[in-house]
């Protein structure tokens, strides 16, 4: 016996067979432009933000990555050299230090005044950093942050990172 | 790629087994060195892909409006070239000298184009892509011609008779090995050997571009060996004409006017999309997963892949919806590719965009081949290709500079928006207008 696979031989008007299919097509559409690159593994899904696209920081390496620590105690200071591997302007740097002080982790963190970056430019900053209230610190990180609206948006995935020896 | 390989809908399929012609020990090599020609044509596609040579260009010193408008240049110098060569009668053995010759420039073509990224001449670069594009439509409607002529399908085998398959995967692989040669040997990091006693760097895509000249030269010089069926001349394709009566057919046709309309529409957006892909993928996501010309090479082949699978998606919902809906749905699903990198422009989401943006055109191509069947009188069938090709060129010659330009000022993601709010915007109510036209008409009848 011959089984039909479409039973009704006039088939759908072609009206309703285009508001079925424009329907289809909407939603893999809002599907697909809605995945995330999670899978990819690490901060790097971050990075991919539209906003943070062309935006990749790393510290100046001059016989080592260029960060500095000095002075002591509440008038110490904190220097680094990034340069801007990227392709966009950055319009603004977070610095972000992760420090000890009596075996408790401390958090340093300075959204940077006048930090604008241009692709191929090295950006020198000196930072006061109080050694008292944040300990001795472990690891430097200097984060691009973009503009979405009226908000921050931190590229992760595109810092430059230093870990003190 | 400089010829762009996809499968074609109207490809004659293979022929089974049990129905292949026995082949003479002489055939037996003939046919062994059509396939190595073949198979070396497919090695130097993946490796010049168009892809790579627009992003070379870029970094060679070219503007985005400069990408866009020679990648715009390309699709009108093949019209311009097919028309001629239609119009144009060759006989066999011209067509086999010919062709070798132009299998050897095609090579020296490349080879200059990878002096032109190399010494970072813009103008040497649009010479020698002019060139290439020229070369690449003659030297593929010649061979192709001349292959029919000289292996029947019958004794083809299984491998050469479904290369238009199998390619796709040489294809891919070789885009692959480029990819990586040029990401492994980026400029600060060159290859460097010894040749003739003297010492070289060059950078990954340099070597790539070079073998891939070479091979379409050993491809071209093949051609030379392989003995001509018989001594019998065979005549070539007859000339087809535009007619007055295709014209009046054309313009007196409200469906096939608007369908022509549609296409072009669909045809520009494309060209300036995949002019600007490969660019965004390598400039965005150079840290990203696979890097560099990886990412471009993975998310192309997923899309040269889909072109497989794509015309027998088609077919089977052809029947179920119908021809006009499903032109809208393939509308729609090429508009998912553009918007996708402006709005969540991640390698997976990008990835999935291609996929359904293939699948897509696939759709639309096939449902345009079936109506066009449909709409047009048989003896009309290949004058009104040429003609719907040459009318192409006009707003081809308006839209690419203005999509370039868009591209230049504005960026390529804003481009990407209003490529999809383009297609959305103007050729589904075209295509909607066609359904309520179609069904008058036929009514009508």
């Amino acid at each position: 016996m011959k089984i039909r696979l479409y039973g009704n031989k006039r088939g759908l008007s072609p009206l309703i067979a285009t508001v079925i299919l424009i329907a289809l097509a909407v939603s893999l559409g809002a599907v697909v432009m809605n995945l995330s690159a999670g899978f990819l593994g690490g901060n790097k899904q971050l990075s991919d933000q539209k906003e943070c696209t062309g935006m990749k920081l790393i510290f100046h390496d001059l016989n080592g990555p260029q960060v500095t620590f000095s002075g002591a105690g509440a008038s110490g200071s904190l220097g680094f050299v990034v340069n801007h591997v990227g392709t966009e302007p950055i319009p603004q740097l977070r610095l972000i230090v992760i420090g000890s002080k009596d075996g408790q982790t401390t958090t340093f963190v300075s959204d940077l005044d006048s930090s604008i970056t241009e692709p191929g430019i090295p950006l020198s900053k000196q930072i006061a950093y109080d050694y008292e209230v944040y300990g001795n610190p472990n690891q430097v990180e200097v984060v691009p942050l973009a503009n979405r609206g009226t908000k921050k948006l931190a590229c992760l995935g595109g810092e430059a990172k230093y870990i003190v020896q | 790629m400089v010829i762009d390989q996809t499968v074609k809908p109207d490809e004659k399929k293979p022929v089974p087994k049990d129905l292949e012609l026995p082949l003479s020990e002489g055939e037996e090599k003939r046919r062994i060195k059509f396939l190595t020609k073949e198979i070396l044509d497919r090695i130097g596609y993946g490796l010049s892909s168009q892809q790579f040579l627009n992003i070379l260009f870029v970094q060679s010193g070219a503007s985005l409006f400069l990408v866009g408008l020679i990648n715009g240049l390309k699709v009108i110098v093949s019209v311009i070239v097919s028309y001629i060569l239609n119009q144009v009668q060759l006989s066999v053995r011209i067509n086999r000298i010919l062709m070798s010759i132009v299998g050897l420039f095609f090579g020296v073509s490349i080879f200059t184009l990878t002096i032109a990224i190399h010494k970072k001449s813009t103008t040497l670069f649009i010479i020698s892509f002019v060139i290439a594009t020229i070369i690449a439509v003659l030297y593929g409607t010649l061979y192709q011609d001349w292959f029919r002529e000289n292996l029947e399908m019958r004794k083809r085998g299984f491998f050469l008779s479904r290369i238009s398959y199998y390619g796709l995967a040489i294809t891919g692989f070789s885009m692959l090995v480029g990819a990586a040669l040029a990401d492994r040997f980026s400029d600060s990091n060159r290859l460097a050997f010894e040749l003739f006693g003297q010492s070289l760097r060059l950078a990954g895509y340099a070597v790539v571009l070079i073998i891939a000249a070479v091979i379409f030269m050993v491809g071209a010089f093949l051609l030379l060996m392989i003995n001509e069926k018989s001594s019998k001349k065979t005549q070539g394709k007859p000339i087809v004409m535009i007619t007055a009566e295709t014209w009046k057919e054309f313009t007196s046709n409200k469906v096939l006017f608007v369908l022509f309309i549609s296409s072009a529409i669909i045809s520009i957006v494309q060209t300036l999309a995949t002019a600007y892909y490969g660019i965004f993928i390598y400039k965005h996501f150079s840290d990203t997963a696979f890097g560099g010309f990886m990412n471009v090479a993975v998310i192309f082949i997923i899309a040269l892949l889909t072109s497989i699978i794509g015309p027998i998606i088609t077919q089977f919902n052809v029947r179920a919806y119908g021809k006009f809906p499903m032109l809208v749905f393939g509308t729609m699903l090429i508009a998912i590719g553009p918007i996708t990198y402006w709005y969540n422009p991640n390698l997976l989401s990008i990835s999935a965009a291609m996929f359904l943006s293939t699948i897509g055109s696939a759709i639309c191509g096939v449902s345009f081949g079936l109506l066009t069947i449909e709409l047009i009188r048989e003896d009309l069938k290949e004058s009104y290709t040429q003609l719907s090709n040459v009318l192409t060129l006009i707003p081809y010659l308006i839209f690419i500079p203005i999509g370039a330009y868009i591209a230049q000022v504005h960026g390529m993601s804003i481009l990407f928006l209003i490529l999809s709010a383009t297609l959305v915007a103007t050729v589904v109510p075209l295509y909607m207008y066609i359904i309520w036209a179609y069904n008058a008409r036929k009514q009508k009848i």
